[in-house]
């Protein structure tokens, strides 16, 4: 099990496009995926419960990935985060 | 019963299929989630979860159509909305948790759907913003619009035994799921004479009664009612004598229609001057064509391939290869004329085509759909290429509004007996390809069109919604609808002289070729071929026997110099009333008294017929 905590640098927060990028990521994962904010913890292969989360930019969010795929699934998830899900400029 | 009450359980509609019902009620529902029961006893929890199955496989279909159109059409970027719809519809708290909610709560599917999303909807709405409680009520609209649809496909009424159906609304997917044999007869509150019900009904030679308003409230399960397809009418729990009068009525009429078939089948129909006028029949499913023939039609001029659409899910490329080849085999040697898929319009095909959009009827629809799709469309054309082995096969692209389209659907259709070919797979070595004109851009490029197809044929109902600007299912306008309107005389004139010019034939497929009065319009227009309800066959051949073809001529050229319907009207009906009158069918007296009406209500008397 690893956990990773990104930062959500985009314009926008986790609206419902970046909710879609990541949870195309976790749901082709054999892995788990918590996904954390706040007091809250949820199902991230949700793209309800991605979303439901509001992540604001500039919050702060953490993956618990538990499963034979979790490195990769780790990287994914940074690059997409690093790279503001695609979306400025 | 006492006389004064009778009024009441009379009621008075817009006849919309020919003939006389005398049977019991069966009341059919759609469901409405907002009306709905909904609780479910636990037997009924697999049917509902199976509902739900399906009703959500069609929803991502749809979802992943769109997408793949728009990002072809308008770029990736936008597509990605249907993309996160397509998540949202897959996510378990939809996937899982409706199932539950059937399952543990024992409530319909369509509740489940409403209690969830709408759950999830607030939620949106008070903690994360309003636009993306829309993409959830969105999604909560399409799931319900597809359970209704399949609840109605589903549902489809079993009926154990000889019936007059009964509906608020009928959709074609209720009546093509039904066994349309023990259909005695159709009453609904809503609809019109164009409406697919309607088509369907006349095709199925299905009496029937549209526009009653409210015989989905008077009439209960188990009523005795009688039928009217002819004046409009709808009597629930009519007295002996109406019984005895409609009983004897029904048994005149179908004396003459017995006898007319008999004659007709035998006779040709030729003018007094000896013009031959093929008249075909217009059918929706495969199995009526040999019925069709019985009846004297000279072939089939239109089959509607879709209604193979509307019966559960999509058909596959063999089930629908086996529909064609029963067709052209019972028809064979005379020609079978299939159209391709045309959805849309009223008729909304909700597994190919969308509901939602603002213009339906110059929307997606027809041929647009099909080349948009073309695994769907080539599945078809290879299923007619394979079946075209068995019969005279002419395929007919619907909607043309322009030579790229027709090419487009040609290349296809090539494609297709190309691979076939490769496959060492038997296909027809001739089938003639025509276009339906039904768009005035078609009329207008006629001489273009004409040079590519080896046949057209009119789709009047079309052509005149496009030429005069009427939307044929609004009943507000539906007066302005006049297929007698000098500029849709125009249109077919301009059509038949540029595909004469181009040495192609011209039939009409549309409602005008089965009305009395028309047909001397469209022959006197230079129209070759018409394509008719079966059940209107025997009567116009007869009617045909008694004109000339240089009357018929004269007629055009009289109505051409008019400047409006109404005068077009009553030239053909002072000139023709009589000799109408005298062919005696119940549908021609219909159509007269219609006339005398229509006359009487604007406070006119309707011109004398000459002798």
């Amino acid at each position: 099990m690893i956990t990773r905590v990104l930062q959500v640098t985009n314009k926008l927060g986790i609206h419902a496009r970046p909710a879609g990028m990541i949870v195309e990521i976790t749901t082709h994962a054999q892995s788990d995926v918590q996904i954390c904010y706040g007091d809250s913890r949820a199902n991230a292969k949700s793209i309800l419960n991605v979303m439901m989360l509001a992540a604001e930019p500039g919050s702060e969010i953490k993956f618990v990935i538990n499963g034979p795929d979790e490195e990769r699934v780790a990287e994914e998830l940074e690059k997409l985060f690093a790279n503001r899900f695609y979306e400025d400029g | 019963m006492a006389e004064g009450a009778r009024q009441d359980n009379l009621l008075r509609g817009l006849p919309v299929s020919m003939g006389y019902a005398v049977g019991r009620v069966r009341f059919v529902h759609r469901k409405s989630w907002s009306a709905t029961e909904r609780t479910i006893t636990e037997d009924r929890v697999p049917y509902e979860l199976a509902l739900f199955e399906k009703a959500h496989a069609r929803s991502l279909r749809e979802l992943e159509m769109l997408g793949s159109q728009i990002s072809r059409n308008v770029g990736s970027r936008d597509a990605r909305i249907f993309k996160t719809h397509v998540q949202i519809l897959q996510d378990p708290k939809i996937t899982e948790e409706v199932p539950n909610l059937v399952r543990t709560k024992l409530i319909t599917a369509e509740r489940a759907v409403y209690e969830v999303t709408h759950e999830l909807s607030l939620f949106f709405e008070r903690h994360v913003g309003g636009d993306k409680a829309r993409d959830i009520d969105d999604i909560a609209d399409r799931l319900m619009g597809h359970l209704n649809e399949e609840a109605g496909a589903l549902d489809a009424p079993v009926l154990d035994e000889p019936c007059i159906v009964v509906a608020h609304t009928l959709t074609p997917s209720l009546l093509a799921g039904a066994d349309t044999g023990k259909i005695l007869g159709i009453a609904t509150d809503t609809g019109g004479a164009t409406s697919h019900v309607a088509i369907l009904a006349r095709s199925l030679q299905i009496p029937a009664v549209a526009a009653l308003n409210r015989i989905s409230l008077d009439a209960k399960d188990g009523d005795l009612m009688i039928l009217d397809g002819f004046e409009g009418v709808a009597i629930v729990d009519p007295t002996e004598e109406e019984q005895a009068l409609y009983a004897e009525r029904g048994r005149r009429h179908r004396e003459r229609q017995r006898d007319l078939a008999k004659q007709s089948g035998a006779e040709r129909p030729v003018t007094l001057d000896g013009k031959y006028i093929p008249m075909l029949a217009n059918v929706e499913l495969p199995e009526e064509t040999s019925r069709a023939l019985e009846q004297g039609a000279e072939g089939v001029g239109l089959l509607r391939s879709e209604f193979l659409f509307f019966r559960a899910g999509a058909p596959t490329e063999e089930e629908q290869f086996q529909a064609y080849r029963e067709a052209l085999e019972s028809a064979y040697p005379r020609p079978v004329t299939i159209r391709t898929v045309d959805t849309g319009g009223d008729k909304l095909l909700k597994n190919l085509s969308l509901s939602d959009e603002p213009n339906p009827v110059m929307g997606w629809r027809s041929i647009r759909v099909c080349l948009d799709n073309p695994a769907m469309f080539k599945e078809q054309l290879r299923a007619l290429l394979r079946a075209g082995v068995y019969g005279r096969l002419k395929i007919m692209f619907p909607m043309v509004a322009s030579l790229d389209e027709l090419r487009g659907a040609k290349k296809m259709l090539d494609e297709v007996r190309l691979s076939l070919e490769d496959e060492g797979v038997r296909v027809a070595d001739s089938v003639e390809v025509g276009a339906m004109v039904e768009v005035p851009s078609a009329v207008l490029q006629m001489e273009d069109l004409a040079r590519e197809v080896d046949f057209v044929s009119i789709g009047t109902n079309d052509l005149i919604q496009f030429t005069l600007a009427v939307d044929r299912s609004n009943e507000k306008v539906k007066e302005l609808f006049q297929p007698h309107h000098p500029a849709v005389l125009r249109m077919i004139r301009m059509t038949c002289n540029a595909a004469h010019e181009a040495g192609i034939v011209v039939s009409v497929c549309g409602e005008m070729a089965s009305d009395v009065l028309s047909i001397v319009l469209l022959v006197g227009l230079g129209v070759d071929e018409l394509s008719m309800s079966p059940s209107r066959i025997a009567e116009n051949k007869s009617f045909l026997r008694t004109i000339s073809y240089a009357e018929a001529r004269e007629t055009v050229t009289e109505c051409l110099a008019l400047r409006s319907a109404r005068e077009i009207d009553e030239l053909l009906y002072r000139r023709f009333a009589k000799r109408i009158e005298a062919l005696g069918g119940t549908s021609y007296q219909a159509k007269l008294r219609k006339f005398r009406d229509a006359a009487a209500l604007r406070g006119e008397s309707a011109p004398e017929p000459e002798a």
